[in-house]
């Protein structure tokens, strides 16, 4: 029994004086991307730590939910990653709790000056995301099997798409849909919001749910689902895709990320602008957002120096370059943007166009309540259980109860 | 009631495995039968086949005046006792009894009556609210009986019931099942392994071994005169001594002595050159000196009345012997050993079978 | 004190235990009744306030709050009676002398092998309206398509569908090792006494599988009371409309959604109480049974 014992002691005490001498500061990021974005990052980070030797950058995937409470509760105890990457409306909860710090603060402003302004959100003034992409929003995108030239306006959008619904072999259901979008989430009834000029909520983050535009906005999406079906009931992200993937569709309003899936399929598309709407002359604007980098509150010092050299190179235009090219995003950096390689690529300018009529998305937390009130209403009136009007009611009472219980 | 009789029943599990072989058995009605045999028998398999657990693959099989063959159990009127009680461990006493009655819908203040008079004659009335974990042992087996008899079947079968009690309360369990049936006067076939039990409490005894009856007859019957080797050596304990004699100048001699025979030396089979003579432990004399086979004595068990005597024989065979318990012996003495010539059972080396010489 | 010398060691094998317990259970238990009587939520996060029962106050006067508790009744008793019935049913004819049987058991098991989050999201793709296999398969019949995910009605079923699939084969497996356990004489001796399968099933099989099925009924509950992740990813959080919540997805809404953390932490606190009561409730039956 003796014997081993010394042994062991030694063993430890071999392995915790090892420990003590030799580490070498890590730079933790928390992620959320999908395969392809990060085999990326894992590449780039690769080649940071070579020319940067003494660096060592960790990374670890979470799912989107999990990302956000996982980080609020590590950073909110005074641990958690260095950097943390997804959608900028993290920055919503994040930032009011207080456990990210403002970029404009850690950056210069000549720094910051290479970014695309449309890029930054803005919370409180300031700045809490440094972002890598610019976009995340829907486009028109159209098989160009089906359709030749695509009309100037959405009625005469919507009238083509309603002669490409066809039904070939007569049983009573088509075989070729006009247009395909998820119904079911009211990210797409944004765009149509914006062409009667409606917003989700105002500068004072209050919802603005009950007006006519919103009452416009819901009569046109029955009228693209139930009136016209230009796309199947129930149709959701997953159905869409899969019609236009298969050529069953002859217009789909989607973003960037699905690009890669209809090119796998082998489908010759483009990528254009919602059209303007016919009477209000006015563009469909879809919520534009970045994604990008957030930097834990508890960092400072060196260890704060480490992660910002790492984020500089992760947001770096060369790295940007690489990413929209194989990933079909836009990049924030404006040297990255006017790069030959993306000016070629005629889908990733006409997304380019489409996020100049775009809004920006609101980042604040009241936001979520604001989604969870539109998507049942709104699912309501495509199913034919409401009227515009009172789909509009609801959703702007839903949402000023869902704030207040947010607020406490 | 109802006597039972098996014609011809066969019985085999898979295809090579034959666990009757055509056994013709009968039993009286009002009959206490006990099936007495080593493990693997099929002394059990007769019960199952009897009870229509199991199917047979040949032969006929009457309870009473019917042919049961292809009736289901439950209408074959048969109570059976397992040697695991198989008492149900959610159920009352009470309720385990009445278990069969309650299956026929028996009217509730007969059932009661039934089951009361069962309780009774058991001496189980006052444990009637109880569990069977609550019980002991010699309780749980009086439910297991309680649950045969309160049916009033025409046969009982009881499979080792007693095996899973202590020494002690086998013996009292064996009067009381014996008292049992006299009583009830129902026939009954008691499956055992155990040739005390099967001495003690059978009408009549039938031997079984691999899938064949040895012999059926009353116990002392048995005893007496054993029909075949197997028979001689599994009835009886201590067991059976067997010597092979050769005959040698028209007399069988045991290596080479001249047996030392009390009485008359009798009249040898002509047409035998080898016999196998059986001699019961009781029946072996022993003496200090004179006249007999030397044996030295390598074992002494004295069990108070009597002592059990190894013996082992110039050329090693061991022979028991039952001596009076009052006679003491040393280990490694030299004793001289004699038999009563009217006590020896002949048997037949090659076919086994009981001869007279 | 005679007994604390006598157990020494057996108390100080137990203590890094009891230290463990108390660090992963009792004190976030304890934290977690201390924020249920504050404000905490994302605009509380640093500074909460005490406001006694409001939270518990809210919880008891939310008329859509008593609906969910009905839903989450409905939900646990079809489950666990579902688990229970095909459980025991497939355990029965497992148990039979049939050809290929551990292959069939190992089959039956797989449902329960697999990921509960896997299997959840495939049961999801399966009921899609147009290219769901469920609805495929209703068509090849000639039946309707159903709007599984979208009616409110529908959109209820379908998790109790997948969770139905998810729990059973626990059930399977433990009656199964239950009825491997009641010796085959109870039924031959009941068979003598003339009791048909029915009978038998009712009077022996039943009441035998009882002792085993019984905290295997109650964990069942539990369980299903409290699953999460079915409800959760089969409707896509709540849809359609938020309207086939069952308790704990509408807490995990308030806690992560939106980030309500004193007024969820007072409803899981109330979540506790009920299926405390109802722990306590089985124990004492227990009791008087035995």
């Amino acid at each position: 029994m003796r014997t081993y014992l010394l042994p062991l002691v030694l063993l430890v005490l071999v392995a915790s004086c090892g420990e003590g001498t030799e580490k070498i500061p890590e730079v933790v990021i928390w992620e959320f991307m999908d395969p392809k974005e990060r085999v990326i990052l894992e590449e780039s980070i690769e080649a940071f730590q070579a020319t940067n030797p003494g660096f060592v950058v960790k990374h670890t995937n979470y799912p989107p939910e999990q990302l956000r409470t996982q980080f609020l509760t590590a950073a909110m105890a005074g641990g958690g990653p260095d950097l943390v990457f997804g959608p900028a409306d993290n920055a919503g909860p994040f930032s009011v709790a207080g456990v990210i710090q403002p970029i404009e603060k850690l950056f210069d402003n000549q720094y910051l000056a290479g970014f695309e302004p449309l890029a930054f959100d803005t919370l409180d003034g300031h700045i809490w995301t440094l972002p890598s992409q610019v976009g995340n929003h829907l486009c028109l995108i159209y098989n160009r099997a089906l359709v030749d030239e695509v009309p100037g306006t959405l009625r005469e959008m919507l009238d083509q798409a309603e002669t490409l619904t066809v039904d070939e072999d007569g049983d009573g259901r088509p075989d070729t849909y006009g247009l395909v979008f998820d119904s079911k989430e009211p990210f797409w009834l944004v765009p149509f919001l914006g062409a009667y000029g409606g917003r989700v909520m105002n500068a004072n983050s209050e919802p603005t749910l009950d007006t006519q535009a919103m009452v416009n906005a819901l009569a046109m999406m029955k009228n693209i689902r139930v009136d016209r079906g230009l796309m199947p009931p129930g149709t959701d992200i997953q159905l869409a895709e899969t019609l236009f993937k298969e050529g069953k569709a002859a217009y789909t309003i989607n973003g960037y990320w699905s690009w890669g899936g209809y090119l796998d399929a082998g489908l010759d598309f483009g990528v254009t602008s919602i059209p303007i709407h016919d009477e209000t002359g006015l563009w469909p604007a879809p919520f534009v957002s970045s994604r990008g980098y957030s930097v834990n509150a508890n960092l400072k010092g060196a260890k704060l120096e480490r992660a910002l050299e790492t984020l500089r190179y992760l947001v770096s235009p060369a790295v940007q370059i690489r990413t929209a090219h194989e990933l079909y995003v836009i990049p924030s950096s404006i040297e990255a943007v006017k790069d030959p390689a993306i000016q070629s690529d005629m889908r990733i300018k006409a997304a380019w166009e489409q996020l100049r009529h775009g809004k920006r998305m609101p980042v604040v937390p009241e936001m979520r309540a604001i989604w969870d009130a539109m998507r049942p209403a709104y699912q309501n009136v495509i199913n034919g259980e409401m009227t515009p009007q009172e789909a509009a009611k609801a959703m702007q009472a839903d949402a000023i109860k869902k704030i207040r219980e947010m607020k406490g | 009631m109802a006597g039972v009789r098996l014609s011809g029943v066969t019985k085999r599990y898979g295809a090579g495995i034959t666990v009757l072989d055509n056994i013709d058995l009968e039993v009286h009605d009002r009959e206490f039968m006990v099936l007495v045999g080593p493990s693997g028998c099929g002394k059990s398999t007769v019960l199952r086949v009897l009870s229509g657990l199991e199917p047979v693959d040949a032969g006929e099989i009457r309870i009473g005046d019917r042919v049961v063959n292809d009736l289901a159990p439950r209408d074959r009127d048969i109570a059976m006792v397992f040697q695991s009680y198989a008492l149900y461990p959610h159920l009352t006493v009470f309720e385990n009894i009445a278990f069969g009655l309650r299956v026929r819908k028996t009217p509730k203040q007969e059932l009661a009556r039934l089951v009361g008079e069962a309780a009774e004659v058991l001496s189980l009335s006052d444990k009637l609210e109880k569990l069977p974990r609550h019980l002991s042992g010699g309780e749980r087996q009086r439910v297991a009986l309680g649950r045969a008899i309160v049916r009033k079947p025409q046969v009982f079968l009881f499979d080792e019931p007693l095996s899973n009690l202590d020494a002690k309360l086998r013996v009292q369990m064996r009067a009381e099942i014996s008292a049992l049936h006299k009583r009830l006067q129902i026939t009954t076939i008691y499956v055992t392994h155990d040739q005390v039990e099967a001495m003690t409490m059978g009408e009549r005894i039938t031997v079984l071994n691999g899938g064949h009856i040895q012999q059926t007859d009353e116990p002392l019957t048995l005893y007496n005169t054993p029909a075949n080797r197997f028979v001689a050596e599994f009835i009886g304990s201590p067991p059976m001594n067997l010597m092979s004699l050769t005959k040698k100048d028209g007399v069988f001699q045991y290596a080479g002595h001249p047996l030392p025979f009390t009485g008359n030396t009798g009249a040898a089979e002509p047409s035998l050159d080898t016999v196998l003579a059986g001699i019961r432990p009781e029946h072996v004399d022993v003496a200090e000196g004179g006249g007999g086979l030397p044996a030295q004595v390598v074992l002494v068990e004295p069990m108070g009345g009597e002592t059990i005597v190894y013996l082992a024989l110039e050329d090693g065979t061991r022979l028991v012997a039952k001596i009076d318990g009052m006679r003491r012996f040393t280990l490694g003495e030299t004793l001289m050993v004699t038999f009563d010539h009217q006590q020896i059972h002949w048997f037949d080396p090659r076919t086994e079978r009981r001869i007279s010489l | 004190m005679a007994g604390a010398r006598r157990y020494r060691t057996a108390y100080l094998f137990l203590a890094p235990a009891v230290l463990v317990m108390l660090a992963v259970v009792l004190y976030p238990f304890i934290y977690n009744v201390a924020i249920s009587f504050s404000n905490m939520s994302l605009y509380h996060l640093r500074d909460p306030q005490f406001i006694g029962l409001a939270h518990y106050k809210t919880i008891f006067l939310e008329t859509e709050i008593w609906g969910i508790f009905g839903k989450t009744i409905l939900w646990t008793a079809i489950n666990v009676v579902s688990h229970l019935t095909l459980g025991i049913g497939l355990a029965l004819l497992l148990n039979q002398e049939v050809r290929g049987r551990a292959w069939f058991r190992a089959l039956l098991i797989l449902p329960w092998a697999m990921p509960q989050y896997i299997t959840a999201l495939t049961w999801k793709g399966m009921f899609n309206y147009e290219y769901g296999a469920v609805n495929l398969l209703l068509k090849a019949v000639h039946l309707p398509a159903v709007p599984w995910l979208s009616n409110e009605t529908w959109a209820f079923i379908a998790p109790i569908i997948a969770n139905v699939w998810l729990g059973f084969p626990f059930m399977m497996v433990v009656a199964l090792g239950a009825l491997q356990s009641i010796p085959k004489e109870m039924y031959e001796a009941a068979q003598l006494d003339g009791a048909n399968w029915w009978y038998q099933f009712r009077r022996i099989t039943l009441p035998m599988l009882k002792p085993v099925l019984g905290p295997a009924a109650v964990l069942g509950t539990i369980w299903t009371f409290n699953n999460l992740n079915v409800i959760w990813l089969v409707t896509n959080q709540g849809e359609p409309a938020d309207k086939t919540h069952i308790l704990v997805t509408y807490v995990y809404k308030a806690a992560f959604h939106y980030y309500r953390y004193g007024y969820a932490a007072a409803f899981s606190i109330v979540i506790f109480l009920i299926l405390l009561s109802f722990v306590v409730y089985y124990m004492r039956i227990q009791k008087e049974e035995v």
